[in-house]
């Protein structure tokens, strides 16, 4: 076997899931049942699928159009957030659908001044 | 001014589960090295400072992965040749080498090896046995880290979370015959996720990197609690920038020269018969001196061991000095804590463990204010008024988690996070069934492969693209191991001669009782 990353869930789940990188960027994955999958093959749903980066008070910090076969990703975060969620939607002619809501994680700004202090 | 420093010093020892059977993979050879030129010296260090009524109060954090290797008789046996076949080529070397220098380095060497395996035939080859002699002496405090070694905020379930750190309380006490106080977590990472875990299994403190405090605020050279009432320290990293820093002591030009060694320099066929590898591997057998950090490998000059020793000496003082000035305008009692990998001092670092043997006697000698604690110590007279909540943070280079998650590793986690849950699906099927003792046989060690797999040193190997194939290797294995099982068990036919082939490899937590997990969290 080799490690290469698919969108095909072993577990025939649609689901994606949040990884905290640094204070600017985070990595996402994402699966999909083999139901989803084919839908996406078969062009029910546009290629790109969308990540809707929530902060911790639920608002929309940014969205990040990404090719859906691509399996990862990492998402630049626009601004400083205390956590982030990601909302997973698909795109066809009849809008957008939500497939999946991420875990939420943290991330602390407080680290970005560490460089300006002056000991004791 | 402050009247004392507080201070805690840690020696953090942590390595993945290495235990190969009919194989010799040269990553089994980080334990041996690391047993002979770091954990025995400080073991043989404490020792000595008892014997001269010198109480160190280091604080000892060992990994459940690295005990289970030190109580692992298959690695006792593979350790006791790989000193012999040491001293065989020190032997070999004596003979053909004639600059005096080198035939004195040679040696303190033979010496070095020979004091090895007589501490381990003192101990009948268990190191675990004088950690907990030493600990119950009151001399040191032995503290542990997540069961596998897993970077706590790049795992996706609590439910890990808390498998990873009750497995390693529970492996603890089994082990040390008392409650673990303290947790040092992996490469302390902390994610807030941990304190519920921390908290139900009664443990009294941890540690955060100074990445984790906003040092405009809150010094980091007190203690705090979180609001779930536990102890938590920050490590004082100006001390390990005497250290590893630009200007550190460890590229003093008199130091032995850590890469330069025999084994990248002497025919192959000839150092076959000693390493037992035909690869070109470090033979802790090294003639030469840093003498200047940008000259290259072979200009450097012949070691002198009673210099460099000497410079141990006078850098111990050099660093308990510029810690009494750092905090000559302190107010109050500041606890500063020294972090750092044991296998800094010996391995690494040759003088390293002189250095630690004059830190601890130079304080009493000279008379320094600085009061060393163990950290239970500390919190049993001092308990923090501070409330804080540390922020997600880790001791890598830029306080965060990149090392572990970037372009080249990345992969793992959803390979990860895809078994882990099918071992859920699995355990759930038979965790209120009547099983035989097969299935619980192949149940534990289902749970053991889950485990291994989640120690983060696989993704810092494919990082640094050293050893990047063995990491490889090991996360397939342990991939392909659980799911192998889980099959097995669904359809109802065990492999029983895998089954006993893989325990014996990967029996790392003989007590584990997967169970408990499912019960409670399921992962």
């Amino acid at each position: 076997m080799s490690f290469n990353l698919t969108t095909r869930s072993i577990l025939d789940e649609n689901y994606c899931l949040v990884l905290p990188k640094n204070s600017c960027e985070v990595f996402v994955f994402w699966k999909f049942s083999d139901f989803k999958i084919s839908q996406f093959e078969k062009g029910y749903y546009l290629k790109n699928i969308i990540f809707r980066v929530l902060d911790e008070n639920k608002n929309t910090v940014a969205d990040v159009p990404c090719e859906w076969a691509r399996a990862k990703f990492y998402i630049s975060l626009p601004k400083f957030v205390n956590s982030i969620t990601v909302e997973l939607y698909a795109e066809n002619s009849n809008g957008k659908e939500k497939i999946s809501v991420s875990n939420e994680i943290n991330i602390s700004y407080e680290k970005e001044i560490k460089k300006e202090y002056t000991r004791i | 001014m402050s009247s004392k420093i507080n201070h805690i010093f840690i020696l953090h020892a942590h390595l993945p589960y290495i235990n190969h059977i009919n194989s010799n993979y040269i990553e089994e050879n980080w334990y041996f090295e690391n047993v002979v030129e770091s954990y025995i010296p400080i073991l043989g260090m404490i020792e000595r400072l008892s014997n001269d009524g010198i109480n160190p109060k280091l604080t000892v954090s060992l990994s459940p992965t690295l005990c289970s290797m030190m109580e692992n008789e298959i690695l006792e046996k593979k350790l006791k040749r790989y000193i012999e076949l040491r001293l065989k080529l020190i032997e070999s070397e004596t003979e053909i080498n004639e600059d005096e220098r080198i035939i004195a380095l040679l040696d303190f060497y033979h010496k070095k090896y020979l004091e090895a395996l007589e501490f381990l035939n003192k101990y009948s080859g268990d190191l675990i046995t004088p950690f907990k002699l030493y600990q119950n002496q009151g001399l040191i405090e032995v503290i542990t880290t997540p069961a596998t070694y897993p970077i706590i905020p790049l795992t996706l379930n609590r439910e890990t979370i808390d498998a990873q750190i009750t497995l390693a309380s529970n492996d603890y006490k089994e082990r040390f015959s008392k409650d673990l106080n303290g947790i040092f977590l992996s490469e302390c990472a902390y994610d807030s996720r941990v304190e519920p875990y921390l908290k139900k299994n009664s443990i009294k403190y941890f540690f955060v990197d100074e990445n984790a405090v906003d040092k405009t605020k809150n010094s980091p050279y007190n203690s705090y609690k979180t609001d779930n009432g536990i102890t938590f320290f920050v490590l004082d990293y100006l001390t390990s920038e005497r250290i590893f820093g630009e200007y550190s002591y460890l590229s003093n030009p008199l130091y032995r020269d850590f890469y330069r060694d025999i084994g990248y320099e002497r025919d192959m066929d000839y150092l076959k018969k000693f390493t037992l590898s035909d690869q070109r591997i470090p033979t802790g057998i090294k003639y030469h001196k840093i003498t200047d950090v940008n000259k290259p490998l072979k200009d450097k000059e012949v070691y002198e061991i009673d210099k460099a020793f000497d410079q141990a000496d006078l850098d111990s003082k050099s660093f308990l000095s510029d810690m009494i000035k750092r905090f000559e305008n302190y107010q109050g009692d500041p606890v500063s804590v020294s972090c750092f990998n044991m296998e800094l001092f010996g391995h690494r670092w040759f003088e390293g463990v002189a250095f630690l043997e004059s830190f601890f006697r130079n304080i009493r000698a000279q008379r320094y204010p600085v009061q060393m604690y163990t950290p239970s110590e500390y919190i049993s007279n001092n308990s923090s008024p501070y409330i804080l909540r540390p922020s997600i943070s880790s001791w890598s280079d830029n306080g965060f988690f990149d090392k572990w998650l970037n372009d080249k590793n990345d992969f793992i986690y959803p390979y990860l996070y895809e078994v882990t849950r099918k071992y859920i699906r699995t355990v759930n099927r038979f965790i209120n069934s009547s099983i035989s003792a097969d299935v619980d046989k192949a149940l534990k060690q289902l749970t053991r492969e889950i485990l291994l797999m989640q120690s983060s040193d696989w993704a810092v190997l494919i990082n640094y693209d050293t050893h990047k194939d063995y990491a490889i290797f090991r996360l397939k294995t342990h991939y392909e191991n659980a799911l192998k099982i889980i099959n097995d068990l669904n359809s109802g036919s065990l492999d029983f001669d895998f089954l006993k082939r893989i325990e014996q490899e990967n029996g790392v937590f003989h007590s584990l009782d997967w169970k408990s997990f499912a019960t409670k969290s399921s992962f």
